[in-house]
C-alpha cells in the first residue's frame, strides 16, 4: 500500500520530464554549438588523413597522377568533398584558436565567450564562402 | 613522452601541437599565394629539398600526434567497454602510424640532390 503511493507520487511528479537528453529538442547554447562542431569537425578532419596523404602521393609523383587530381578537383563529387573538408579544416581552426584563447584565460566571461562563439560562426561562414568561391568552384 | 599521453601532458601536448599547426598552415598558405601552383612542374618543384621534405614531414606527423590526442579522447569518452576501447585505440593507433610511414616514404623517395 504505502508503495503503490509511493510509485503514484513519483509517476506523477516525475511524468513530465525527459527521460534522456534529446539533443534535438533542448535548445543548446552557441557555445556548445561550437564546441559539439569543433569535434565533429575532428573526426571529419581525422577520416581525411588518408585521403590527403593519397593525393599527394598522387599528385607529385607524376605528370598523370596530378592531372587525375585536378581532373579529381574539377568533379562535382569532388568538390563536395572539398567543400566539406573546407568547412571541417576551417571551423577547427578558429574553433581551436577560440579554446586555446579560453586556455589562457582570454575573454573568459560568459558575455565574452558567447559573443566570442558567434564571432567562430561568422568567421567560418565568410572563410568558407570565399574559398569556396576563390578556391574550389 | 608516453605514447599514452595521459592527463596533463596530453592537454599540453595537444596545445603545443596545435600552436604549431596553426603557424604552419598559415605559413603554407601564405607560401601558395606566393608561389602559386599551376602546373605539375611548379608543384614538384617544391619538393626537391630534403630540408623541406622533412618541414613537411614534421608537419604531418604534428597532425598525427595532435589526431591520436583527439581521437583517443573522443573514443575514451563513448566507448565504455574496456576490451572494445582497447581494440578501437590499437587499431586507430595502427591505422596512424601506418599513414605516418606511408607520409615518410613518399616525402623522402621525393627527394633529389
Amino acid at each position: 500500500m504505502i508503495c503503490s503511493t509511493l510509485n503514484l507520487q513519483m509517476d506523477t511528479s516525475k511524468n513530465n520530464r525527459p527521460k534522456h537528453l534529446n539533443l534535438v529538442k533542448i535548445k543548446m547554447p552557441v557555445t556548445a554549438v561550437v564546441s559539439i562542431l569543433h569535434r565533429v569537425s575532428g573526426i571529419v578532419l581525422f577520416l581525411s588523413i588518408p585521403y590527403v596523404v593519397w593525393l599527394l602521393s598522387q599528385s607529385i609523383t607524376s605528370q598523370a597522377g596530378f592531372d587525375y587530381v585536378v581532373m579529381l578537383f574539377n568533379s562535382n563529387s569532388g568538390k563536395f568533398i572539398n567543400i566539406i573538408l573546407l568547412w571541417a579544416i576551417v571551423h577547427h581552426f578558429y574553433a581551436g584558436v577560440r579554446f586555446l584563447l579560453l586556455d589562457i584565460d582570454f575573454a573568459i566571461s560568459r558575455e565574452a565567450t558567447i559573443k566570442m562563439a558567434w564571432l567562430v560562426n561568422i568567421l567560418v561562414v565568410v572563410t568558407l564562402v570565399i574559398l569556396i568561391f576563390k578556391v574550389v568552384l | 613522452m608516453s605514447w599514452q599521453a595521459q592527463g596533463y601532458r596530453a592537454w599540453f601536448v595537444q596545445r603545443l601541437s596545435a600552436i604549431y599547426l596553426l603557424g604552419s598552415l598559415l605559413f603554407i598558405i601564405g607560401f601558395l599565394i606566393v608561389n602559386p601552383v599551376n602546373s605539375y612542374e611548379d608543384w614538384r618543384s617544391h619538393f626537391y629539398s630534403p630540408i623541406t621534405n622533412i618541414l613537411v614531414l614534421l608537419f604531418f606527423i604534428a597532425i598525427m600526434v595532435h589526431a591520436w590526442i583527439g581521437i583517443r579522447d573522443i573514443v575514451i569518452d563513448y566507448v565504455h567497454f574496456a576490451i572494445a576501447r582497447l581494440i578501437i585505440l590499437i587499431l586507430l593507433m595502427t591505422a596512424l602510424m601506418g599513414m605516418t610511414i606511408w607520409t615518410t616514404y613518399i616525402l623522402f623517395t621525393l627527394v633529389e640532390l
